[in-house]
This record gives C-alpha cells, structure tokens and sequence, in this order.
C-alpha cells in the first residue's frame, strides 16, 4: 500500500511511502526534477581539447557531466539507481567513470562524474591519477566521452532525423577508464545497458596497447552500434560478413559525425560538411597510429582492401575493409595514381565521389530501412551492394540509375564488390565447393565456429575444389595460408599470408598438416591474380582409440566417451575440450565424408 | 585402362609366338585357348561359425551383394566397426543415405529419449586407399542399453567395379583389417576414475568372412 503526500520542504518535491497499516514512513522520495538547469560546461578533454560540452547545474547548486537536453526516456539500467538529492535521474545523457584504488585496480563501483563546485572539467593530459578517478584528470577522459557522445547525437537527430540510438530517445551513458583484460583496450555499446564502456588504454606500460578509448570517432563508432543493433541487427561474429558491414557501418558514421561536430557556423546544420573526415579510427587512442584506416584498410596488414570469398572468416575489425574502403571511395573518390591511398587495383580508372552529405544518407537508409539481419548473419556483401543502389536509386534518381547510384556501383566495383557501373562481369573465385559442396554448415547448438568451413583429418591428401568464373582460364595457383591467418611471420604487402600449414602441389591436393587447428589455403587465379578465394579447414586427429590409424572405429571412443564429465580422454574430444559431445561426432563425421566418402 | 592396353598386345604377341612353335611342331593338333567370360555376378557363401561374421542378407542381388555383420547371440554391445579390404575387381557401395553402412535399427544410435530426427547420431563410413572399406556405428549415449549382438547389427554393400574386368569364377579376397565394438560394460558414471579409465576400452574382435566369387 502507498500513499503520497505532497507539498513544499524547501528545494525538494517529496513523495512519501507509508505503510497504510502502521503509518511508518518507509522511504522518502525527492521528485524536484526542475531544478537541474542545462548549462555548458568548459572541458578539457584529452584528446577533444578545449571544449564546450552540455552539462547541468544540479539541485546541490554543482554541476555535473549529465545532459538532460539529449535523452527524453529514462535509461533502462540506470533506472534501476535510485535519485538522489542532487537531482540525478536516468534521463538524459551522462558520463561515468569506473573507481579504481590507488593502483588502478577496480572496486566493483561506478560514479557519475558530479559535485564538481565549478563548470570546469578535465585537464587534458592522459589519465595517471588512479584512484582518484572524479578528479580533474579523469574528468578528462569524461569530457571526451560527453564532447563524442554529444557530437554523434546530435549528427544523428539533425542531420538523419533519427532520435538518439535507438530511435525513442532512450537515454544512453558512457562509463569511461574500464579496465579488465576485455574492457582496457577495447571500447564497446552495450545494447542491454544502452550504454558505452570506454577502456581506459594499457598504453604506455603496454607499448603495444592504447590510449584511453574516449577520442570522439571511437564513441562516435559505439553511438552507431546503438544505431544498428535497434535497426538492421547485424550479427557481429567471425564466420560472418555481417560482421564486417557491422564494424564498417560504426566506422564510418563515426567520421561523419566528426566532420558533423567540427563544422562552420555558417554550414548547414542538417547536413555533413564536405570536409572534416580524416578517415582514420582512433588515431589518437593508437598514439598516432590509427587502429584502422578507411582509405586503404590493408595499411593494418590485417585488413583487406577488396572482397574475396573468405572474408568471412575475419572478425569484423578486419572484415570491415572492404565496406569501409567503399564508403570512403563513395565520398571521397578514387584516384587514377597507382600506389596512392585512394587508388584501387579493382578500378584503375578511379571514380568520382559524391560528398559526405549523400554517402551518409544513402548508407544510412541502407542499413536502417533496406538491410535487416535480425542476427540471422545471412546479409552478405553482395546484398548490402545491392540495397545501397537501390536506396541511392530512391533518394536521388526517382527510382532510376543516377549519377549517385552510378558512384555506389563504382564504389562497391572498387573494393571488388561485383561490378563497377557498365563493366563486363569480373572473375571470380570461389571456395564454396571444396570436395562436392559438402561443407559443414552449422547445425546444432555446440557448433559455434564457422558457417562455411570443412573438418578434414590431419596428415591426410585431400583435393579441394575451386570454382572459377566468368573467366575461359580457371587455371589457380595454390598456396598455404590466408589472410585470416596471423599467427606466424608476415610477408611484406601480403595480407598476413603465411607459409605452413601442409603441403600443398601445384593441382591442389594438399596434405593437411600434422598438428590440430585451424588451417587455410588460398587458390588466386592465374588468369587475374587479383581474383582469390581462401578455403578454412579445421584440421583434426582422428585417431580416438590410439592405434595410428584415423578411420571409422575411431567413432566408437567418441561415442563412448559423449557427455561424460570425468576421466574423458583428451584423444577423444576433437577439440581437446573436457568433455565430448555432438561437436566431436559432426567434427568426426564431417572429416570422416569430406576425404574418403564414396563419391 | 591404360594397363589394360599395354598388356593386351603383350598377350598377343605372346599368343602368336605359341602359334608359330605350333605350327613348327610335327604335331597336328593345334590347342585353341578360350578366355573365360567377363563376369557378371557376385556369389557369396557365408562363413561357419556362431562369432563375429559377415553374412549375406536377403536383399542382395545378383549384382550387389549386401553383408550384414553379425555377432555371437547373447553378446551385449553398444556399436561396432571395421575396416574390410577388398581385392580389385569390387567396389563398396552406398545405402540410400549415402553412406556404405547401413543402420539396421538394433543399436540406438540417438540420445535416450530424444524424438528429435535430428538429433546426430555416430555412425560413418568410408572408403581408404588401397579399397579399404572403413565403417562404424555407435551408440552415443550410455544410458541407451547394450544391444544383443546375435543379429544383422549393421550392413555393407559390394558390387563389381566395372572399372577392372574379372573373369567368371575369379575369387576376390575380402580381409577383415581390424575389428571393435563398444562393449557392454564400460563403466558407470558414478564410478570412480581408475575403474572408468580401466574400462572405457573398445574390444578387439575377429570377424569371420565368406567366401566371394565373381561369376
């Protein structure tokens, strides 16, 4: 039973709830929301600078890194706080930070950053002051996340009509200098907590980790997962080229609100600038080496430039090359200088882009109204192609070809991505049957690989197939590795490729290796050595009951051993798990029909 | 193929160097060598004995000759496999699964309980180099109950490979490789390490083989 009662108690609105029964007031709720005034802030942010960011003067007569102007829905885990006297609530954008000892190890809280007497935040240098996380230099990484934030909300209210992530106006938050093995150096969205956790960098006492992940294009690149995990839900996993249109979709917005954020007063405020994009994600968080780059992906060495089948296989920080190059050729252009950063071996002529206002519009519908997942993982590269024509067709031609639909062909043609506009179709080459199209595609609860890979036996010839098309020669050269392999010594310029992994002739019958895991081999036509395809195989020993031979008895262990939780021989997992289940019988199964079934 | 084609002038000329001492001879009569026919069929007798066998189902034809692998009555198992080789002349094939072993529905292959058609079940086949026929079937969940071994537990299938020419009454040589099945007891789940380990085994067992003529 509750009762409230109502009336003035100096600056507060109080609700009581009282036990109808005894009259014992339980809890006393404090409802002044209007006291909490909007103001701006003057930050100093650590890599944004001197800023201005939205804060507001709090009932206390302090201020805090909260923003009532942005968010007009409660967030749905901050709800679950209760406000307190400052006049705190979980609507409206705000910034946290996670407490830390003296030694930067985590306590297990969070605080908003608050009760700051003037509204002056950060001082600009790189965080050191553990322990003292609300302090001036912690507010630091505070005024990044709000000035990012700020920024990517806004670029997609004025400029996408779109009403903060997830369309509603829910309000989102970031919790900035994580720490943890996963959360340093890494920054993520949370669609659960409608949130951002941004890792506070291992980098200078890691020398190959980062900054602090506050720098606006990283938030702004979190702000859009909001976007496309409300929107067309994408599967964000190795296996699919989702993942990459993902990662792709996030980079690329984020340069858009960047050149958003820094533009002229005089400039249209609902629409991008031309200018202001340095197509670089977190070049400052890198210490000035970008994490990645959207003009020429491949200067990672991990990320390709084109489209090839096998994509797939990269996580999506890799496999978003291809998309982000197309993207940036959209509106940027490619050049006709060979070796330039903006010249593409799949369009030597180059292409004209379209400008940063109509790239961010036709992507932007393409992902929010045309391509829908579900996390199915079933959108391909082909298929966001072709939406992105069709919604260029829509926005720009009336339905029909236009100069714009032209220049996502051209794009897409660029990054190899079918044709370019009015091209003869390309060779291709495909992996997609290896031995009679029997991959193994994911089919029950514990095959939490890979939709498009191959169990083969270790030691063993096997002769994988290639199809080549649109092309009179389908001669290939075969080759161990892949881009999706970079455990060992890189060649120079060639995209992780790496030698190991079997021996594979000049027709392709390769011997698989002689140790488990994961193993590619590449087939490249001769015909146009820009055309290739890696096949992925995870390479398993069969040979469960131990008498050097790897045939079908070697079932029986597998089967004798399913599901029991002690004394499980290793030899009989497929995968050296500690239990054996109908991974190890697909694995076994699967190995067992793609070298020596009957054909 | 190409084999084929250089022997068959060898033979000819071979042939014709025993006409010529022929007709060198004082002897009138002349021999005329006739070769014995392609075969055509598979006739199988199946091997003595009540243990571990291959013998012929009824299914079989003339052309395709179906084993089932039976075992000693009142033996409790939970699967079984082997590798067969063939001599050249026959090739393995495959049930309407496609695979070259055929489940006969003695051993519960599925999880006890499970109505879920597909829930996956351990049985797989094929063939190696040197026509080494490899197959096996098992049950993957130990609550299933052991299995009478004593009926066709599972089948194969053989027919001629009308790559390579036999002669009618050519014997082709099937030889048992290596054998195992799952047997009865392979321990409980609430015992303790030393006696799972001890008896989580496959056993050894020989298997018996007919005699296979091509005619």
């Amino acid at each position: 039973m509750r009762a409230a009662l109502r009336g003035a108690n100096g600056a507060s609105d109080l609700v009581y709830h009282v036990d109808a029964r005894t009259g014992a007031i339980l809890r006393i709720e404090d409802r002044m929301k209007h006291q909490v005034a909007p103001a701006t802030g003057t930050g100093m942010g650590t890599y944004s600078g001197a800023v201005e960011i939205p804060t507001s003067l709090m009932a206390d007569g302090t201020y805090a890194l909260f923003d009532t102007t942005r968010g007009t829905r409660p967030n749905p885990y901050l709800s679950n706080f209760t406000p307190d006297e400052s006049g705190w609530g979980a609507t409206g954008m705000q910034a946290w930070y996670e407490e830390h000892d003296a030694a930067g190890v985590a306590t297990g809280n969070a605080w908003l950053f608050q009760s700051n007497p003037v509204n002056t935040w950060g001082d600009g240098q790189p965080f050191t002051a553990w322990g003292q996380e609300g302090g001036a230099n912690g507010q630091s990484a505070g005024v990044d996340a709000m000035h990012g934030m700020a920024g990517a909300w806004d670029f997609f209210l004025n400029v996408m009509g779109r009403n903060g992530m997830d369309g509603q106006g829910t309000t989102v938050f970031a919790q900035v200098l994580e720490t943890g093995s996963y959360n340093r150096d890494n920054a993520s969205w949370s669609p659960w907590y409608n949130g951002l956790f941004l890792g506070a960098g291992s980098w200078p006492g890691n020398p190959n980790g980062l900054s602090a992940l506050s720098e606006f294009d990283v938030v702004a690149h979190e702000m859009t997962h909001g976007v496309t995990s409300s929107t067309v839900e994408f599967t964000n996993a190795p296996g699919y080229e989702e993942a990459g249109l993902d990662e792709a979709t996030s980079d690329f917005f984020a340069q858009m609100a960047k050149a958003y954020a820094g533009r002229a007063a005089e400039d249209d405020p609902a629409k991008v600038p031309a200018t202001g994009a340095d197509w670089r994600v977190g070049y400052q968080a890198g210490h000035g080496t970008p994490i990645r780059w959207m003009d020429r992906p491949s200067k990672d060495q991990r990320s390709p430039d084109g489209w090839y089948d096998g994509l797939l296989y990269l996580d999506g920080h890799y496999s978003s090359g291809p998309l982000n190059r197309a993207l940036y050729f959209l509106a940027h252009g490619a050049s006709t200088t060979a070796g330039a950063d903006d010249f593409s071996v799949y369009m030597p002529q180059g292409m004209t882009g379209i400008g940063n206002d109509k790239a961010a519009h036709i992507w932007f519908v393409t992902v929010t109204e045309r391509l829908y997942s579900g996390n199915t993982g079933t959108v391909t590269y082909a298929e966001a192609r072709k939406q992105a024509i069709e919604a260029a067709k829509n926005l720009y031609g009336f339905g029909w070809d236009c100069p714009e639909s032209i220049a996502v062909e051209n794009a897409f043609g660029a990054v190899n991505v079918g044709r370019a506009y009015g091209e003869a179709p390309r060779t291709q080459v495909l992996f997609a049957d290896w031995r009679d199209n029997d991959w193994i595609v994911r089919n029950h609860f514990s095959d939490t690989g890979y939709g498009h890979k191959q169990y083969l036996p270790m030691g063993v010839a096997v002769q994988p197939k290639i199809t080549v098309l649109n092309n009179a020669d389908t001669s290939v050269t075969w080759s161990t590795g892949g881009p999706s392999v970079y455990n060992t010594g890189l060649t120079p310029g060639m995209l992780g490729y790496v030698t190991g992994g079997g021996v594979i002739n000049a027709d392709g019958a390769w011997v698989t290796p002689l140790e488990k895991g994961w193993f590619a081999i590449t087939a490249t036509s001769k015909a146009d050595p820009r055309q290739f395809a890696e096949g992925r195989a995870f390479i398993i020993n069969m040979d469960a009951d131990g008498d050097n031979q790897q045939d079908a008895v070697d079932l029986g262990p597998i089967a004798f051993s399913w599901y029991l939780t002690q004394a499980v021989n290793p030899a009989h997992s497929m995968f050296n798990a500690p239990i054996v289940d109908d991974a190890d019988v697909a694995a076994f199964v699967d190995a067992m029909r793609s070298t020596w079934w009957n054909k | 193929m190409r084999k084929r084609s250089l022997l068959l002038p060898l033979c000819a000329v071979l042939l014709l160097g025993l006409t010529a001492c022929s007709s060198s001879s004082s002897s009138p009569d002349t021999t005329v060598v006739t070769p014995a026919p392609d075969a055509t069929t598979l006739a199988y007798t199946d091997p003595l004995g009540s243990g571990w066998r291959l013998v012929k189902d009824g299914t079989s034809t003339s052309t395709r000759l179906v084993l089932n692998l039976v075992g000693p009555s009142g033996l409790k198992t939970r699967g079984a496999g082997f590798n067969l080789q063939a001599s050249a002349g026959v090739k393995f094939t495959t049930f309407d699964s496609g695979l070259p072993i055929n489940d006969t529905g003695v051993y519960q292959l599925h999880m006890a309980g499970s109505t879920d058609p597909n829930d996956l079940q351990a049985i797989t086949g094929g063939v190696k180099k040197g026509n080494i026929l490899s197959v096996g079937l098992y049950q993957k969940d130990r609550d299933q109950a052991a299995q009478d071994s004593g009926v066709a537990l599972c089948q194969i299938s053989i027919a001629l490979d009308s790559t390579v020419k036999l002669s009618s009454g050519a014997r082709i040589t099937l030889s048992v490789l290596k054998a195992k099945v799952i047997p009865e007891d392979i321990g409980s789940v609430t015992d303790d390490l030393w006696t799972l380990d001890k008896k989580m085994r496959m056993a050894d067992i020989s298997v018996a083989v007919g005699t296979l003529i091509a005619q």
